[in-house]
Parts: C-alpha cells; sequence; structure tokens
C-alpha cells in the first residue's frame, strides 16, 4: 500500500512538471533552454555527424572498379545530357532577359543572389522524433542566420528556420504537418497552399475548382504572405484530386529535394520575411 | 542517456528505414523499466522524455508524458520474468512503441497539431516499432548483464 502511494506520489510530481513545463514553453520561456541545450549538444552532434560521413565514404569506397566505369559512363552521358540542356536554358534566359527589358518590366522583389547572400549549413542532426521534421544545422546567429529565414538546396525548397542558436539552428521541413507554403503551379499560375504530411509527402489544398492542373505541372512559391521568396522550386505534381461537391481542389506534390538526404543546406540570408499582421488601420476621417 | 540522445539526434538522418529512424531512449526506458524498481524506472523516462521534448518542435511535455506513460506500463513486467528470459521482454517493445507513438501523436492532436490518421500514419507507426524491436534485441542482453552485474556488486558488498 506504502509502494504503491509512493509510485503515485512520483507520477504526481513529475506530471505537474510536466504542466509547468508546459506552460512555461506556451508563455515562450522554453526557447532559450531549448536553444542553450541545442548549443551544448552542437559539438557532438558535429562530431558523430562528421564520423558517420567518413563511415560513409569508407564504405563508399569499397565499390568495385567495374561498378565505377559502369557509374562513370552513366554519368559522362548525362553530363552531356545536361550540358545541352544548360547550353538551351542559358540562349532562354538571354531571351528572357530581352524581353523584360523590352517590356520594361520590373519585380518587386529583385531576384536573390545565392551567392552573396547565403550560408551553407551542414545537416548535424534531425528530430528525434518520427512524425516530426526538423533538421539542426551548424550555422546559427553567429553566421547572420535569424529566424523565418528560408532555407534551401540546389533542388528546390527545404523549409525555414525555427530556432536559432549562435552556432546551429533548427529548420522546419516543407513536409513538417505544421508546414504551410504559398506556391502556384508553373504553367496554369494557379495558386494553392503546400502543407506536409506524415510519412514525408506534400499535398497542395485550396486549388480552386475549374482550374486545371495535371500530374506533371511544376510547382512553385508564389511569395505571397511574404514568408518565402517566389519561384522557387518545391516540386511535380503526381495527382490530382478533384470532386464536384468539394470547394477545392487537393493535388499530391513530390518534392524535388530528397529530404532522406539532406547533407548540405543554403540558408538565404538576404530575404527578410514579411509577416502578415491581421492590424486593422482606422480610414482617414474615421472616427 | 544523454549520450543516447544525442545519438539519436546525430544519427538519425543515417539509420533511416522508410523515412523511420529507431528511437532509442524509448527503447533503453522500456528495457530499463522492465528491469528496475519503479523509482530508478520512471526517474530514467522522465529525463528521456525531458531529452525528446527539448529537440522537438512539438509542444512540450508531449513526449515526457508519453514515456512516463511507457515506463509505467512496461514497469508491470518488473520481476515476473525468469532472469534468463529474453524473447518475450523483447517481443514487447512492439506494442509499447505502438502505444508511445499512438499517446504522443494523440497528445499533440489535443494540443492542436495536425494529425493524419492514415495508411500512412499506421505504415510509419509500425516501421517504427520493427526498427526498435532490433534495437531491442541489442540492448536488452547489455541492459539485463548490467542490471545482473549491479546486483551482484549489491551482494557482495
Amino acid at each position: 500500500m506504502e509502494t504503491q502511494n509512493r509510485q503515485g506520489l512520483l507520477l504526481a510530481i513529475f506530471a505537474a512538471l510536466i504542466i509547468l513545463g508546459f506552460a512555461l514553453d506556451r508563455l515562450g520561456y522554453m526557447s532559450g533552454v531549448r536553444v542553450a541545450l541545442q548549443t551544448v549538444f552542437q559539438p557532438a552532434e558535429s562530431a558523430v555527424t562528421g564520423a558517420a560521413q567518413r563511415a560513409e565514404k569508407l564504405s563508399e569506397q569499397q565499390q568495385t572498379v567495374a561498378q565505377l566505369i559502369e557509374e562513370n559512363n552513366t554519368l559522362k552521358t548525362e553530363a552531356n545530357r545536361l550540358l545541352i540542356e544548360n547550353i538551351q536554358l542559358k540562349e532562354l534566359e538571354r531571351e528572357n532577359e530581352r524581353l523584360r527589358q523590352l517590356l520594361n518590366y520590373t519585380r518587386n522583389n529583385p531576384g536573390i543572389n545565392f551567392e552573396a547572400a547565403s550560408v551553407v549549413g551542414q545537416v548535424i542532426g534531425s528530430d528525434p522524433n518520427n512524425f516530426l521534421y526538423t533538421i539542426f544545422i551548424d550555422v546559427g546567429a553567429n553566421d547572420g542566420v535569424a529566424k523565418d529565414m528560408p532555407v534551401v538546396t540546389h533542388r528546390g525548397l527545404v523549409g525555414r528556420v525555427t530556432q536559432v542558436g549562435p552556432n546551429s539552428s533548427q529548420v522546419l521541413l516543407i513536409i513538417d504537418p505544421a508546414s504551410s507554403v504559398n506556391a502556384l503551379v508553373q504553367n496554369s499560375r494557379v495558386q494553392g497552399i503546400i502543407n506536409g504530411e506524415l510519412g514525408g509527402t506534400l499535398v497542395m489544398e485550396r486549388i480552386p475548382q475549374g482550374k486545371t492542373v495535371s500530374p506533371g505541372d511544376l510547382v512553385l512559391t508564389s511569395g505571397l504572405g511574404g514568408n518565402f521568396p517566389d519561384k522557387l522550386v518545391i516540386g511535380q505534381i503526381t495527382e490530382v484530386f478533384q470532386r464536384d461537391l468539394d470547394l477545392f481542389q487537393t493535388a499530391r506534390v513530390r518534392s524535388t529535394v530528397d529530404f532522406g538526404d539532406l547533407s548540405t543546406v543554403l540558408v538565404i540570408t538576404s530575404f527578410k520575411p514579411n509577416p502578415f499582421k491581421q492590424e486593422l488601420q482606422p480610414a482617414e476621417g474615421q472616427n | 542517456m544523454i549520450l543516447l540522445g544525442a545519438a539519436q539526434v546525430s544519427l538519425s538522418p543515417y539509420l533511416q528505414w522508410q523515412t523511420v529512424h529507431p528511437n532509442f531512449l524509448l527503447v533503453a526506458v522500456v528495457a530499463w523499466s522492465m528491469l528496475a524498481p519503479f523509482p530508478k524506472a520512471i526517474g530514467w523516462a522522465f529525463l528521456a522524455g525531458l531529452l525528446l521534448d527539448f529537440f522537438s518542435t512539438a509542444p512540450f511535455g508531449v513526449f515526457t508524458a508519453a514515456m512516463l506513460g511507457a515506463a509505467t506500463a512496461a514497469n508491470f513486467w518488473f520481476d515476473r520474468f525468469a532472469p534468463s528470459a529474453v524473447l518475450l521482454p523483447v517481443a514487447l517493445i512492439l506494442p509499447y512503441s505502438i502505444g508511445f507513438d499512438v499517446v504522443s501523436l494523440l497528445l499533440q492532436q489535443l494540443l492542436g497539431r495536425p494529425v493524419l490518421w492514415s495508411g500512412t500514419l499506421l505504415r510509419l507507426i509500425v516501421s517504427a516499432g520493427l526498427l526498435n524491436l532490433v534495437v531491442m534485441m541489442l540492448l536488452y542482453p547489455l541492459f539485463q548483464w548490467m542490471e545482473r552485474a549491479s546486483h551482484r556488486d549489491e551482494i557482495m558488498l
């Protein structure tokens, strides 16, 4: 009986501590503790990640010469194909530039210079839980990283910075269910919202009925809301769900980024997020 | 426990199978709860839960609460297995792992995070359970040996 009482008391104490922690978290006092803990763990994480990467490299070196020759041939073919594609794209870029000048086209947000305004972060860890998609990178406030900055790779949008320590940051991936990105379909310019789903997939919601979206269409950030720059590649539509009774269509999107193989990312430090504030200003002359 | 937490955060990108990685901390807590008395088990569970909460974006307390639940349930088996039993304790990680994931997701849903209870989710929970089973096969005999060694030391004293 006494043992049961002691066990109950222990559980009650821990339950009270959890409730206290939850309340402190809601009031915003826990973020400091989280950042401090991440800062303490950062050297250990970097060391473990370095060791794991070295082990991975060693195992890669065990590949047979035949496999490497075959891979080399495939890569040469791919490189040739990409070279031709690159030349074509450069031509298109020049043409695009000429057309812009002709139309006196100016964008509201000038293009982001990725080389001059970004920091490269090495992925040093990920969320210890299976149903939350965040990563830790080894760049932080000392490198110019701030909260809400977009994170990309050469393949497309990865996510945004949610927590910043002196030398490390936490990034919420776009595949996390808590992530939401305003997007548009490249061909039809139809807008929608990209949300993450458990299992690491993306779904595009709020696509108006009557608008044409098809599998294979490329999805880009729209820049609406000011949380992300526009024209960042998100992924490709794989499936469209359309029912006449629904207000909106939904599409499944395959991200161009391989989230299972993230090692280096780019934080766009020149982009300043502009969160929408719901403040109603009284009209002039109105009391 | 802190080392296991650091290893889980750092190695999870490398130990993925079908976008899921093992939960070393949960496996350690369940194994320890089957072998140690309640106060010890619950203490380790609290520490492990805190580590998960500190490194996660979920509302604070979700994983600590789920971990305390898992430890309390696993401690039911304390002193009920034969000292050499391995198979049943190892197999039990599967229901405890599934229970831990379901409870933590339910708590997250209650606190306003979107959770989709679909086939994908079931696939993730079961995959995580199977990975935890593999880790338990390695960790449980180790913990059993550690517990026996510490018990021997106490008797000798």
